[in-house]
C-alpha cells in the first residue's frame, strides 16, 4: 500500500499478460507440463502418494467451490458425497461381493449418484438459510458415515478390502505414478470446465445469488433452480474423487469420511481463495502437502494444532484467501482512477449470507 | 438474443402503442398481520409514461413495488401486466415478462465487477445451458459476447463506461444508483420501476438521473417511480398517484397534485386548529 506506483505498474503488467495469448495459453500449458514432469524429479513413491491424495482432495475442493465459492452455500457434510463414491467402487469393484465392474463406468456413475444425493438433500434443505443449511449438511454427512459404519452392505466398521485398482480395459494401474498422471489430467479438465462455468451466465447468476439472493431473483434469475443445479454439480467431483480414493487405497472404511474431512475441504476453498479455480487448486495442494513434513517428527502430535493456528492467522491477515478473484478498484471518486487491485472481500465469515 | 417485443435493448415499447394501458393495479391490498400496508389501491399505467407514486413515509410505496414485482404476494386484488394476471408468478418470471426494478437501499452484487453486475441482468434473455457452457459451443460463446457488448453499451449509456472492471462495492453512491438502473435495463424491460432513484444524491447527480429518466421515456420505456424529492417528481412525471396510510388519496397531473388540499394535508399535517383534542 505504501508504493501504489509499483503495485499499479505490476497490476498493469499482469492485466496485459492475461489479455495476451502467452498469458492465456502458453503459461498454463507450461505449468501443466511442469506438473506432468514432477514424477521424474521426485523419485520417492511416498511423495507421489502424498501428491495423489492431495489431487484427490483438490478435486473435491474444486467441486465444493461451486457451492461455497460461487453460490455462497456452506456445506459442512461434503465428505458424505466422497463416501458415496468410495463405497460405490468398493462394492462394485472388489471381491467383497465378487462384482468387478468397469472402473470408468463406476467413476461416472458415482459422480452422478453423489450429484443426485446432493440434489435430493437440497430440495428440502434450500428452504433454510445460512447456518441452518450448514447444520442440515452436517447431519447428512454424519448420517452417511454412521450408515456406512452399521450396514452390512458396507461391511460396517471393518470396511471393504482388496478393492480393484484403476484400469483401462485390460491395462491395470499398478504404480502411484499412474494415478498421478490420471489425477492430473482430471484436475486440468475440471479446471477448464469450472473456469468456463465461472465466466458464464450460470456462473454470474450463482455469484449474484451469493451476493444478494433477493436482488438476483428480481433480476430474472431463477434462484431456486440455480441453487439446486449448484448443489448437483458441486457433488459430482466428490463422487468421482471417492472412486479414485477407493482405488488408490484399495481399502475403504468409515473413518475416512468424518466431519474432519468435510472441514478440511471447506478450509481448502477458503484458504485458497473462493470463487477462483486457481486459488482453490492452490489451497487444496497447500493444505494437503504442507503438513506432510511434520509427520513422524517431533511436531507430529502438534500437526493439527499448527494447522489450526495457520487457519486463524490466515483469517486475521488475509480473510479473502491467498488467490481470490480480482477486480480493479477505483481509488479517487471523480473520474481519476488508479489501476489498483481490489480483492473481493468475503461476504461473511462462512461465505454465507442469511 | 431473445427479446420481448422489439429487438433493441431498453427500447421496450413491445407490441403495444404509446398510450395503451401497460400495467393495471386493481384493488390491490397487502396486509402484514393487522397492519394494512396497502388497502384497496387501483391505478393504471400507460405505455411511455413516467408514472410516479408519492406519499409520506410509511404510505406503502415500496410495498406496492414489492407486490407489483412479485416479491410479496398481494393479500387481495390483481396486478395485470399487458393483459396478463401476475398472480402467483415468482419474481424472476415477472422480470422475464418485462418488468425490472431498482431498490431504494441500493442492492448490488458487491463482490462482482460492474460489468458482471450488468451481465446478470441478461440471464433471463440468453439461454445457453450447462453443456453449451462446458463444451464452449457457439451458442454459449456468441450469446456471451453479445451480452458483454450490450452490457458495455448500457454502462456507457448511464455513464459507467470507464468503470466496467471495477468492483461494484467500491463505487460511490451516485454511481451505485446508476449501476442499479443499468442492471435493470439489461433485463430488457418494458416497464422500469425505480424506487427513490435520487435518494441521497447531490443536486448535480439528481439532475443527471432526471436526464437519464427523461431519455429512457423518449426511447419509449414506461417508468414507474417512487420518489420523495418533489423537485424531481414535479419535473418529470406525466401522472402522479398519492398514497397515504396505504390508501390512494389523489391522482392526477403534477399541477393538479400540487394544488390538491388532501395531498397538502397528508404532507404538511392538518393545522393545529383542526387537531382532534385528546388527553
Amino acid at each position: 500500500m505504501k508504493t501504489p506506483g509499483i503495485r499499479a505498474k505490476l497490476q498493469q503488467g499482469i492485466d496485459r499478460l492475461n489479455a495476451h495469448p502467452v498469458g492465456r495459453y502458453v503459461i498454463p500449458a507450461v505449468a501443466v507440463l511442469i506438473a506432468a514432469l514432477v514424477p521424474t524429479f521426485i523419485q520417492s513413491n511416498y511423495w507421489i502418494r502424498v501428491l495423489d491424495s492431495a489431487l484427490i482432495y483438490t478435486m473435491m475442493a474444486l467441486g465444493l467451490n461451486v457451492m461455497l465459492g460461487y453460490t455462497g452455500l456452506l456445506n459442512l457434510g461434503y465428505a458424505a458425497y466422497f463416501a458415496i463414491g468410495a463405497y460405490m467402487w468398493a462394492i462394485l469393484g472388489s471381491p467383497q461381493y465378487d462384482i468387478h465392474w468397469n472402473f470408468w463406468v463406476v467413476f461416472f456413475l458415482a459422480g452422478l449418484a453423489a450429484g443426485v444425493a446432493a440434489y435430493l438433500l437440497a430440495i428440502p434443505g434450500l428452504g433454510l438459510k445460512g447456518d441452518y443449511l450448514a447444520l442440515v449438511t452436517i447431519g447428512f454427512g454424519e448420517s452417511i458415515r454412521i450408515l456406512a459404519n452399521n450396514m452390512s452392505l458396507t461391511n460396517s466398521a471393518m470396511g471393504i478390502t482388496q478393492i480393484d485398482p484403476m484400469s483401462f480395459g485390460p491395462l491395470k494401474a499398478n504404480t502411484v505414478q499412474d494415478y498421478y498422471y490420471v489425477l492430473l489430467a482430471i484436475i486440468v479438465i475440471m479446471m477448464i470446465v469450472f473456469k468456463r462455468m465461472e465466466n458464464s451466465r450460470i456462473g454470474n447468476a450463482w455469484m449474484a445469488i451469493r451476493e444478494d439472493e433477493m436482488a438476483a431473483e428480481s433480476m430474472g434469475v431463477d434462484t431456486r433452480n440455480l441453487k439446486l443445479l449448484s448443489c448437483f454439480i458441486a457433488a459430482i467431483p466428490a463422487g468421482m474423487a471417492g472412486v479414485m480414493f477407493a482405488a488408490t487405497q484399495t481399502y475403504v472404511s468409515p473413518v475416512s469420511f468424518t466431519f474432519n474431512e468435510s472441514i478440511m475441504i471447506v478450509a481448502m476453498v477458503i484458504v485458497g481463495g473462493r470463487a477462483n479455480v486457481f486459488g482453490v487448486v492452490l489451497g487444496g495442494m497447500l493444505l494437503m502437502v504442507l503438513p506432510e513434513p511434520l509427520r513422524g517428527s517431533f511436531f507430529d502430535s502438534a500437526r493439527i494444532l499448527i494447522y489450526g493456528l495457520l487457519l486463524v492467522l490466515m483469517m486475521i491477515f488475509r480473510p479473502q484467501g491467498f488467490w481470490p478473484r480480482q477486480y480493479r478498484g477505483v481509488k479517487k471518486l471523480n473520474g481519476k482512477k488508479v489501476g489498483e487491485t481490489i480483492e473481493a472481500e468475503p461476504a461473511a465469515a462462512g461465505g454465507v449470507q442469511s | 438474443m431473445q427479446t420481448n417485443g422489439n429487438g433493441s435493448n431498453g427500447n421496450g415499447n413491445g407490441n403495444g402503442k404509446r398510450g395503451d394501458v401497460i400495467l393495471e393495479v386493481q384493488n390491490v391490498s397487502r396486509f402484514f398481520g393487522a397492519l394494512k400496508a396497502i388497502n384497496g389501491v387501483s391505478f393504471e399505467v400507460k405505455r411511455g409514461q413516467v408514472f410516479s407514486i408519492i406519499g409520506p413515509n410509511g404510505a406503502g410505496k415500496t410495498t406496492m413495488f414489492n407486490v407489483v414485482t412479485g416479491i410479496y404476494p398481494a393479500s387481495g386484488g390483481d396486478v395485470i401486466f399487458e393483459g396478463r394476471n401476475l398472480k402467483g408468478l415468482p419474481a424472476h418470471k415477472v422480470t422475464e415478462l418485462g418488468m425490472a426494478r431498482t431498490y431504494q437501499i441500493v442492492r448490488l452484487f458487491d463482490n462482482m465487477s460492474v460489468l458482471e453486475n450488468t451481465m446478470v441482468g441478461f440471464y433471463c434473455r440468453i439461454k445457453a445451458g450447462v453443456w453449451d457452457i462446458i463444451l464452449n459451443l457457439p451458442r454459449a460463446k456468441n450469446e456471451r459476447k453479445l451480452a458483454r457488448e450490450k452490457s458495455i453499451e448500457l454502462l456507457e449509456r448511464v455513464g459507467l463506461g470507464d468503470y466496467k472492471d471495477v468492483l461494484a462495492s467500491s463505487l460511490p453512491l451516485g454511481l451505485r444508483k446508476r449501476l442499479q438502473v443499468a442492471r435493470a435495463l439489461a433485463t430488457n424491460p418494458k416497464i422500469l420501476l425505480l424506487d427513490e432513484p435520487t435518494g441521497g444524491m447531490n443536486p448535480s447527480e439528481k439532475a443527471d438521473m432526471m436526464y437519464l429518466i427523461d431519455r429512457l421515456r423518449n426511447d419509449g420505456l414506461t417508468v414507474l417511480l417512487v420518489e420523495h424529492d418533489m423537485g424531481v417528481i414535479m419535473g418529470i412525471s406525466d401522472w402522479i398517484v398519492v398514497l397515504d396510510y396505504g390508501e390512494k388519496i389523489a391522482e392526477g397531473k403534477p399541477a393538479e397534485i400540487q394544488a390538491n388540499p388532501r395531498v397538502i394535508e397528508a404532507y404538511l399535517g392538518r393545522g393545529l386548529e383542526n387537531e382532534p383534542v385528546t388527553d
